[in-house]
């Protein structure tokens, strides 16, 4: 059935899981059971979850398993049937805890589904537990988690990037055959760039939010994480829709567009994206990959995003201000960890001293600080304007060019403990995928061909004109189809 | 130079924010909250003048929605919800005193 358990359950796409199922290779028990056993065995080195959910997910697939004997043609009808999957810590699934990576939710156990985690089980997905993120998707490696840090499939001594770094992580290493994730600045993005695995941001209002533990609610979205764009293609067609239980979820049958054909897509290089502090791998990997787009025949132009080089600022005032609201919920009252103590606000301060970990805190406080009497429209009111020039950029752009190719990180995983320390450092990993959250926009990132002299995966990324998903796919799949890059990673595990 | 946080102003964040740090973190982060609201003072040199804020990142307009209770799609019972609190009596949330 699956004899190299390394190299066979990596290979596995959600197409390759479906035939395999319909040719009757496996039963679903088998499968899943294979899943966790390799899983639960790389995981203690790994720490990619943080906790399986062994025993519903074997219950699940003996149901399935029935439904399947009765009636073989649900398979066909239905590519995500009995695939197995995590969820990132702070999306919920009803009756299991969801923590978002925070001691301050260590036992809280959802009481719904996210809509997202309904639809997936509407589909007879399985559920192979939850991943480690930073601590309400705060960071970027993982090592803000309250609970543990998540190595790189591609070298332990790294980073899987974050926050979504336990997800890339999952799906890098074969755990499971794709997971969901969240995205607020480049967290589903940038692990998948940093774990050498495709990751969706989808175009804001796209994917219900309901049931997604907010961090800053105008800019989170979730996504998929996923071996090959099709596979992204496919499990974002399953996730995304207009949902009552989120009023920014959009009609998306008003706001999508016909896609462009494949060869008419105008591919635009923003000249901000290229400069120093790129590291020359990177450069060269990404410069090899817009070198194959022009060898096809693809329109390339130069562009300008002039208002790139306030971004980050931008970001993380405003991301502080929306954290330090929607972090107040924390406060040991309806649910959570409570430190008793002699009154009300004693209570709340030592609850949240001692249950936060540093970087939620220094980010609540610099967003209660940018808020605050004074400051707020030195802060958080410049920050609301720069956002619509920064948005202005964009649509400027797209009237010239259809999707725009960048480099997703500027640096492949770094070590862990190399910026733990350094806040400020941290927070220039993601100088290339905020525009996006910010602008709103689509973006995917997919490994490039070229991975680094040690081995260390390359991620760029396209970035849509809002609700273009589909043109992302359409440019993803023909660069992973033509360089066959998922075969060639595969290959040079064996090497 | 001055600070843009002092020890004054953190003192009063941390109340807003319910929050506490010993006094080792507290050096720390006035450390911290200096260089990185250093990096963000670059915004001041973005020309916005005649630029309206924008509110939030919608491609929205505001709606409306039929303002009926869907019982089909009604959530979870109160007392599964109320079930997690760390205090409860008679089905209602207990919580400290709240004067002094």
């Amino acid at each position: 059935m699956i004899k190299n358990l390394n190299k066979d359950l990596k290979k596995l796409t959600i197409e390759d899981f479906n035939k395999k199922l319909l040719k009757k290779e496996f039963t679903l028990v088998e499968i899943i059971e294979v899943f966790l056993n390799y899983a639960k065995k790389i995981d203690k080195e790994l720490k990619a979850f943080l906790e399986f959910f062994e025993e519903s997910a074997i219950k699940e697939a003996k149901l399935i398993d029935k439904i399947i004997e009765k009636n073989n043609n649900i398979i066909q009808d239905n590519l995500l049937l009995g695939i197995p999957l995590s969820v990132k810590d702070n999306i919920l699934v009803k009756g299991e805890i969801a923590s978002a990576g925070s001691k301050i939710l260590k036992n809280y156990k959802a009481t719904y589904d996210a809509t997202v985690i309904k639809k997936l089980k509407k589909q007879k997905s399985i559920f192979l537990g939850r991943t480690n993120p930073d601590e309400f998707a705060m960071g970027s490696s993982t090592e803000n988690s309250g609970f543990q840090v998540t190595k790189n499939p591609w070298d332990k001594e790294r980073v899987p990037g974050g926050s979504s770094g336990g997800a890339a992580a999952s799906v890098s290493s074969g755990e499971v055959i794709w997971a969901l994730g969240s995205d607020t600045g480049g967290s589903i993005r940038q692990p998948a760039s940093f774990s050498g695995v495709v990751g969706l941001k989808p175009t804001y209002g796209s994917v219900s939010r309901y049931g997604l533990i907010a961090m800053a609610s105008s800019l989170d979205q979730i996504g998929p994480i996923t071996k090959t764009v099709r596979d992204a293609e496919i499990t974002f067609e399953i996730i995304k829709g207009m949902d009552q239980f989120d009023s920014t979820s959009i009609k998306l049958e008003e706001a999508e567009k016909v896609p462009k054909p494949l060869k008419e897509l105008i591919i635009g290089l923003p000249k901000e994206y290229f400069v120093s502090g790129l590291d020359k791998e990177i450069e060269y990997s990404i410069n090899n990959v817009i070198n194959f787009f022009k060898k096809n025949g693809f329109k390339i132009k130069e562009i300008s995003l002039p208002h790139t080089k306030y971004a980050l600022s931008c970001y993380y005032i405003i991301t502080t201000a929306e954290i330090s609201a929607n972090l107040a919920r924390f406060d040991g009252i309806k649910y959570g960890q409570r430190i008793e103590s002699k009154d009300l606000l004693d209570t709340y301060i030592k609850t949240r001293a001692e249950f936060l970990g540093d970087e939620v805190k220094r980010r609540i406080i610099l967003g209660t600080f940018v808020l605050s009497s004074g400051y707020y429209d030195a802060y958080y009111s410049k920050a609301q304007k720069v956002r619509s020039l920064i948005k202005q950029d964009f649509d400027n752009a797209f009237k010239e060019v259809d999707v725009i190719l960048t480099p997703t990180s500027p640096t492949p995983a770094f070590k862990v403990g190399e910026k733990s320390d350094d806040p400020l450092k941290m927070y220039l990993s993601d100088i290339f995928t905020v525009p996006v959250n910010l602008a709103a926009l689509p973006a995917i990132n997919i490994p490039a061909l070229d991975f680094t002299k040690n081995k260390l995966p390359v991620g760029f990324q396209l970035i849509g004109k809002p609700f273009a998903e589909k043109e992302l796919f359409l440019l993803g799949n023909f660069y992973e189809k033509q360089t066959k890059r998922f075969e060639r990673q595969l290959d040079l595990l064996e090497e | 130079m001055e600070k843009i946080i002092d020890e004054k102003l953190l003192e009063h964040l941390l109340v807003l924010a319910r929050l506490n740090l010993s006094s080792e973190k507290k050096r720390k982060i006035l450390l911290d909250l200096e260089e990185i609201l250093n990096y963000l003072k670059e915004i001041d040199n973005a020309n916005t003048e005649n630029i309206k804020p924008s509110l939030g990142a919608s491609f929205q307009k505001n709606i409306f929605r039929v303002d009926i209770f869907d019982n089909k799609e009604k959530g979870d019972s109160d007392i599964n919800c109320l079930k997690q609190a760390p205090e409860l009596e008679n089905g209602y949330f207990k919580v400290p005193r709240i004067k002094k």
